[in-house]
């Protein structure tokens, strides 16, 4: 009788038991991990970024100060960065015209070189005011180097006759993947300033630089009307001429007391007889004058004449004169 | 026959091949400068070869006018020669020198010339003007009142300190001669009220009691007295107690 009941409360032992494992098992705060499947889908598109920084100054580039007909080797660096993209590109690139903004005055954008490496000399591809696929290229950033970038090279040659002032110039960049028809999707920097400033500027350059008299006997003179022609090629504002001159030496290197400088005349115009100001030792002012240059060289006349006095001994003389541009 | 008299004279025509033309420039700019007097001053402007070909040049500085009882100033430009390469610049600094003895206000001018040191389009040289290329600057200098040194600030400094000290001590002096005399004063007050005090004492009382009448008035005497006053009133109780021994020797 004993052993009955022992047996039938270990079977109500293992009912109960049984029950509490199926409710255990059905119950989902039991349930295991992984014991439920969830399948997520993402489609990452392909991207490009874009920010074109300078080291120094950001997004601007300063060439500082350049004459005209001077120049800045292209070595300007800007870093066109893509940081956070995921397949590779093209830098494109294009610029404004050079405008100063106080006087409207402009200089044309292919003045700007680039290049995809340093150079020692104004040496590059010009700047096209549209964009231009310059060939080099941003490399595909991974999950492992999710910032690429690579190098852009500025320079800068001002024109003759580019006016004085203070000038800037919008530089843009693109980044493009060329077999997927692809552009940078968004960028924080996608174009830089360029400054120069073009200071006052003249020139000069004598065209002849040697002039012959030709033979003449003593007491005779030569009519003023021997031209020297002074030119300012490179400029942007207008000179003063200066003119003096030395005495004349026989055989190049005898003073005669009689055969000074002041027989040499000088006249702005031609003259048909020996007329005009006596040249001097000392730099007088002509009163002629150089007009400003623009995109062509500007110039102006100089007249000379000679007397030779009466006992001049035969022989060949020779003087210099000197011509000077002031502005 | 003497040909050296025959007055003809006779110049070569000349064979010129223009290689190249130079293209000497200068930056635009007439420079003025105000110079103090004992000091002086510099000026930098460009030279700038817009050619192909290098350009040697010279310096000539100017030759400043001369003002009666007064020295011209010292002009010194570097630098005095040099070459210019194709596209570049050249630096020129012109420096001025006012000297101590000039009177501010005056003014100097003259020339500063850069010229081609020789004509690079020449291939044959011989009879004839040679023209030279040039550029120049008409240089204007103004002496100015001398700027003061530090040493001559050190000096007003000085003055005024030594000013300042002066004044304090003699003000401190009086002060202290007010103070002296004041202190005479109220011994003479102090001892002249001593000296009638014992003469009170002498009538009104005698004795223990008429001593400890005087005690409390010295002892209520020297609570109000101020500490200025606490040296007469020391010398004063001094006296006193010198009396009051001499008392009780009696």
């Amino acid at each position: 009788m004993r052993t009955k009941s022992f047996v039938g409360l270990g079977l109500w032992l293992a009912f109960i038991l049984a029950v509490m494992a199926v409710v255990v098992y059905m119950h989902p705060a039991f349930a295991s991990p992984g014991s439920a499947a969830l399948t997520a889908n993402v489609n990452v598109g392909n991207v490009i970024y874009l920010n074109v920084v300078n080291s120094s100054s950001g997004s601007k580039i300063n060439f500082g100060s350049i004459f005209p007909k001077n120049s800045y080797d292209t070595n300007v660096l800007v870093t066109d960065n893509d940081i956070g993209g995921n397949i590779g590109a093209n830098v494109l690139v294009e610029g404004s015209s050079w405008l100063n903004a106080s006087t409207s005055d402009t200089f044309g954008v292919s003045n700007t070189l680039w290049a995809a490496s340093a150079q020692t000399s104004n040496t590059g591809t010009t700047l096209s005011g549209s964009f231009v696929n310059t060939g080099i290229s941003i490399a595909q950033p991974t999950l492992s180097t999710p910032s690429t970038s690579n190098s852009i090279y500025f320079g800068l040659n001002v024109p003759a006759g580019t006016p004085p002032g203070n000038y800037i110039q919008v530089i843009s960049f693109e980044n493009y993947n060329v077999s997927q028809n692809i552009y940078n999707a968004s960028s924080t920097t996608n174009a830089i300033t360029a400054k120069v400033t073009v200071p006052g500027t003249c020139y000069i350059s004598l065209s002849p630089t040697l002039i012959s008299f030709g033979s003449i006997v003593a007491s005779a003179n030569v009519p003023t009307n021997v031209l020297v022609t002074d030119t300012d090629n490179g400029g942007n504002v207008q000179a003063s001429m200066l003119v003096e001159g030395t005495a004349w030496y026989l055989n190049g290197n005898t003073l005669l007391t009689n055969f000074g400088v002041s027989n040499t005349l000088w006249d702005a115009s031609s003259q048909t007889t020996y007329t005009g100001t006596a040249l001097s030792n000392t730099l007088s002012s002509t009163g002629i004058t150089i007009p400003k240059p623009t995109s062509t060289p500007t110039s102006n006349s100089i007249y000379f004449g000679l007397g030779v006095p009466g006992g001049t001994p035969a022989g060949s003389y020779e003087q210099t004169i000197t011509i000077e541009n002031s502005c | 026959m003497d040909f050296r008299y025959i007055g003809v004279f006779l110049i070569l025509s000349l064979s010129v091949v223009a290689l190249s033309h130079a293209q000497l420039g200068e930056q635009a700019g007439q420079p003025t400068m105000y110079v103090n007097v004992s000091s002086s001053s510099t000026f930098s402007y460009y030279i700038l070869n817009g050619g192909s070909t290098p350009i040697s040049f010279k310096v000539i500085p100017p030759s400043l006018n001369s003002i009666p009882h007064n020295t011209t100033p010292t002009v010194v430009i570097t630098p005095m020669s040099g070459t210019i390469m194709p596209s570049s610049d050249q630096k020129v600094s012109i420096n001025v020198s006012m000297p101590s003895g000039d009177k501010p206000g005056l003014k100097w001018e003259g020339i500063v010339q850069v010229v081609e040191a020789t004509p690079t389009n020449v291939t044959t040289s011989g009879e004839g003007a040679v023209i030279t290329a040039g550029v120049a600057k008409l240089l204007t200098i103004y002496s100015t009142a001398p700027k003061p040194t530090p040493f001559y600030y050190i000096i007003i400094i000085v003055i005024v300190i030594v000013i300042l000290v002066a004044a304090a001590s003699v003000i401190l002096f009086k002060r202290r001669k007010r103070s002296r005399t004041a202190i005479v004063s109220k011994a003479h007050r102090t001892a002249a009220s001593i000296r009638s005090a014992r003469r009170e004492g002498s009538v009104r009382g005698t004795g223990r009691r008429a001593g400890r009448t005087r005690r409390a008035k010295r002892k209520s005497s020297r609570g109000t007295a101020s500490a200025s006053r606490g040296r007469a009133a020391r010398s004063a109780s001094a006296s006193r107690r010198g009396a009051t021994r001499r008392r009780a020797s009696r």
